[in-house]
């Protein structure tokens, strides 16, 4: 049986009563209100200059819905410490999958406490209400006090509320209290095939769904993650050796449940939850499927030791979760069979710890490419996205088919220069670069290099004369010509654009 | 002056007193052969070569020298078997560029060996070069530091030495923006210059191969040593060409005498 929570709540400080405001049909009405201002007899929808004149000291903010999407995803994220399965629930809502996870707080009545005590602790009110289905937790944390529904007494509870309690589209809701089905209970007994004819199948269907006739799994925010681990302290921790205690612990339980599924971790995510309801969380990838615990563990150091202020704990971190976001098949791993494959782990763990350290961007591979455009004529891949092996047939292809020598360096943007050629389209007697002038005693090309003819016209690049020169000191540069003298451009320019050995 | 017998003890003394500090970090006894550069002139003048697992420096003899720099730890990258770690900084891209594979492939260093880390600073581009360093799996780091030369100093040569003794990873850490290096724990350094193509003949007026003035500024045993080098793509292995003039080897201290070389090649 499914069992899902519901929490409702908004930030609200406490003092004087606040309330926010938003305009409605022309007219500012309160949106939210505080726990001293519902007390006072305000609700929501009422008009502000109304509710103004009841109670003079009322304080008023402009509604920021922005704010309080965001406030509720991170909610929502930091819920995720009851369960990976968090779902929005509309604006001020949220929905928890917690099925098998009850039992980890001393069963349900246990959760609610625990949930209900970390969100005072962080001075939200909120409803909470834990039910089989969704259906019935929602109707009971928006219709009623909230509480918890022993399972199979969804039809008892929802019989006397409201048939908007159904969360039903309100044209729907308010055409069936017309006719005087009013409260769910008058739809229970209903002949079905009329109630669907008249009012559509959504009424059927919500109300299948609020009774677990039907199985209407939420939707959560994240996905679930295929392999998690958690551990909760009593006491917070904070000290880096705990953490990377708790850490390798972590990576052991994945460890041993990833081979048990012949699979490995590609990425995994560390999230640490702060006592303050506020969670740290590192991502590391892993260039191939990783199953070694140790290796794991190392990763999430390498990721934490790269954190720029460091392990911020804060009042300390009351749990941990480690969870594997991406999986991936991987054999068992071949100790001591050949040298080669060794080294290639080795290699793929190299990069994986650089670039948990660097970023993810700064450990890369070049892969060649068919063109003969010299700055797109090697990909630059990121290492750790595991798309790029070693391609050491395809550069020797296009080492075969290379028609003229490439710089070792290239720059990024070709530098202008100022070079003097004897010949419009010839080589360049001297040129300045950088403020420095050479000779240039030895030059070989051009080798002409023309702009694809599917490049965007607009793009308007130019047919380049690359040079490859030698200057009086023995230095290589290659150096290019852009634009053909007289046909493409009055006034060549010359660029650098990469140095040879 | 020490005569040939005093040297040599000291040599054997040199090398008793370096296996005591490998066993007393639990290194394997005997390294791995030198890493030659396949003139069998040069290779005997260094005793074989350059040491394995050890730490090598390169500067330029000035800045426009930065593409000889590189080329030259190429080639001797290229020489060896195995992935070869690159690691260049925020810096040297704008100074120098970056790598580019195509080159690579044309020096005949397969860029398919090679795992490229862009470094912003000195600080990760040393802690990249010491991970790389202890990584079996390699044969060589090549790191261009640039920005913040300063932060390669003893201390930190020191920690790169342990780990590619550790690994058995040669490292060459490149400094085209300096001239005159602080002493470090590497057990060779290297300036380097960019030298002329050879005189027509052999390559018929073009361009020729990548062409090195290299001289062996410090190393631990013996004097200093001038080669002019250059490489030859497809035999995988440096040739040694004939030094223009009567080129002076580079004095020990690296002082006063040592830019003469680059002005007497370019007025020649």
């Amino acid at each position: 049986m499914r069992r899902a929570r519901r929490a409702s709540g908004s930030p609200l400080p406490e003092g004087a009563p606040l309330a926010t405001v938003e305009p409605v049909k022309g007219a500012l009405r309160l949106a939210a209100l505080c726990p001293v201002a519902v007390a006072r007899g305000l609700r929501e929808g009422q008009a502000l200059a109304e509710a103004r004149a009841l109670h003079p000291d009322l304080l008023v903010m402009d509604r920021d819905p922005r704010a309080e999407r965001l406030f509720l995803e991170g909610l929502a994220d930091w819920a995720r410490r009851w369960t990976p399965l968090v779902a929005l629930d509309g604006e001020r809502g949220l929905m928890l999958d917690i099925s098998g996870a009850a039992h980890l707080f001393g069963g349900e009545a246990g959760l609610m406490r625990d949930v209900r005590q970390r969100l005072s602790a962080q001075g939200l009110t909120a409803r909470l209400a834990l039910a089989g289905t969704a259906g019935a937790a929602w109707a009971l944390a928006w219709h009623m006090e909230g509480g918890i529904v022993a399972s199979g007494a969804e039809r008892a509870v929802l019989a006397p509320l409201p048939v908007r309690a159904l969360a039903l589209a309100p044209a729907v809701a308010e055409g069936l209290t017309r006719v005087g089905l009013k409260t769910i209970g008058d739809l229970l007994d209903r002949p079905r095939a009329p109630l669907a004819a008249r009012f559509g199948a959504e009424v059927l269907e919500r109300l299948d769904a609020a009774l677990g006739l039907v199985r209407a799994p939420i939707t959560p925010r994240l996905p679930a993650p295929p392999y998690c681990a958690e551990r909760r302290f009593a006491e917070p921790i904070g000290d880096d050796a705990t953490i990377a205690r708790v850490s390798l612990w972590l990576c052991q339980a994945l460890a041993r449940r990833l081979a048990a599924h012949g699979e490995g971790a590609r990425r995994l995510d560390l999230t640490l939850y702060r006592t303050d309801g506020t969670l740290l969380a590192v991502t590391a990838r892993a260039a191939r499927p990783l199953r070694e615990a140790q290796a794991m563990a190392d990763l999430i150091a390498a990721r934490l030791a790269a954190l720029p202020e460091g392990i911020d704990a804060r009042f300390g971190f009351d749990m941990m979760r480690l969870a594997v976001i991406e999986a991936a098949e991987r054999g068992e791993t071949q100790l001591g069979l050949s040298p080669q494959t060794g080294d290639a782990e080795d290699l793929a763990r190299l990069a994986d710890r650089l670039g948990a350290r660097l970023g993810v961007e700064a450990v890369r591979r070049v892969m060649p490419r068919d063109t003969h455009i010299p700055e797109e004529a090697a990909a630059s891949l990121p290492a750790a996205a595991g798309g790029a092996p070693g391609d050491s047939e395809g550069w020797r292809l296009f080492r075969e088919e290379l028609a003229a020598p490439r710089p070792i360096t290239l720059f990024p943007s070709p530098e202008p220069v100022e070079a003097i050629a004897e010949v419009p389209d010839g080589p360049p007697l001297r040129f300045r670069w950088r403020r420095a002038a050479h000779e240039v005693a030895r030059a070989e090309g051009p080798e002409r290099i023309a702009p694809t003819w599917w490049t965007a016209p607009d793009e308007a690049r130019m047919t380049r004369d690359y040079f490859r020169v030698e200057d009086h000191n023995g230095r290589r540069f290659w150096l290019f010509r852009e634009g053909l003298f007289g046909l493409e451009t009055p006034t060549p320019r010359w660029f650098m654009h990469g140095l040879f050995a | 002056m020490l005569d040939e017998n005093k040297r040599a003890a000291i040599a054997v003394l040199r090398r008793d007193v370096a296996r005591l500090e490998r066993s007393a970090l639990g290194l394997p006894d005997a390294g791995p052969a030198p890493l030659g550069f396949g003139a069998p002139d040069v290779d005997a003048a260094l005793g074989g070569g350059l040491a394995r697992g050890a730490v090598h420096d390169v500067l330029a003899a000035a800045e426009g020298d930065a593409g000889a720099v590189l080329g030259f730890a190429l080639g001797l990258a290229a020489r060896l078997d195995g992935p070869v770690l690159l690691i260049e900084d925020a810096l040297s891209r704008g100074e120098q560029g970056l790598a580019h594979g195509p080159g690579l492939a044309a020096m005949g260093l397969d860029p398919a060996r090679l795992l490229f880390v862009r470094a912003r600073d000195a600080r990760d581009l040393l802690l990249a070069a010491e991970e790389g360093a202890e990584c079996r799996a390699l044969c060589a780091v090549i790191a261009v530091l640039r920005g913040g030369a300063k932060a390669y100093d003893l201390t930190a040569s020191r920690r790169l030495a342990l780990a590619a003794a550790r690994g058995g990873v040669t490292l060459f850490l490149l400094l085209p923006g300096l001239r005159e290096g602080v002493p470090t724990a590497a057990v060779t350094r290297w300036r380097i210059a960019a030298a002329p193509s050879p005189r027509p003949g052999l390559w018929a007026g073009g361009v020729g191969p990548p062409a090195f003035d290299a001289d062996l500024l410090r190393r631990r045993a013996g004097p200093p040593l001038s080669f002019r080098l250059a490489w030859s793509a497809h035999e995988h292995a440096f040739v040694r060409l004939p030094l223009s003039r009567d080129r002076p080897a580079a004095s020990a201290g690296g002082t006063g005498a040592s830019r003469a070389p680059r002005e007497r090649i370019a007025a020649a």
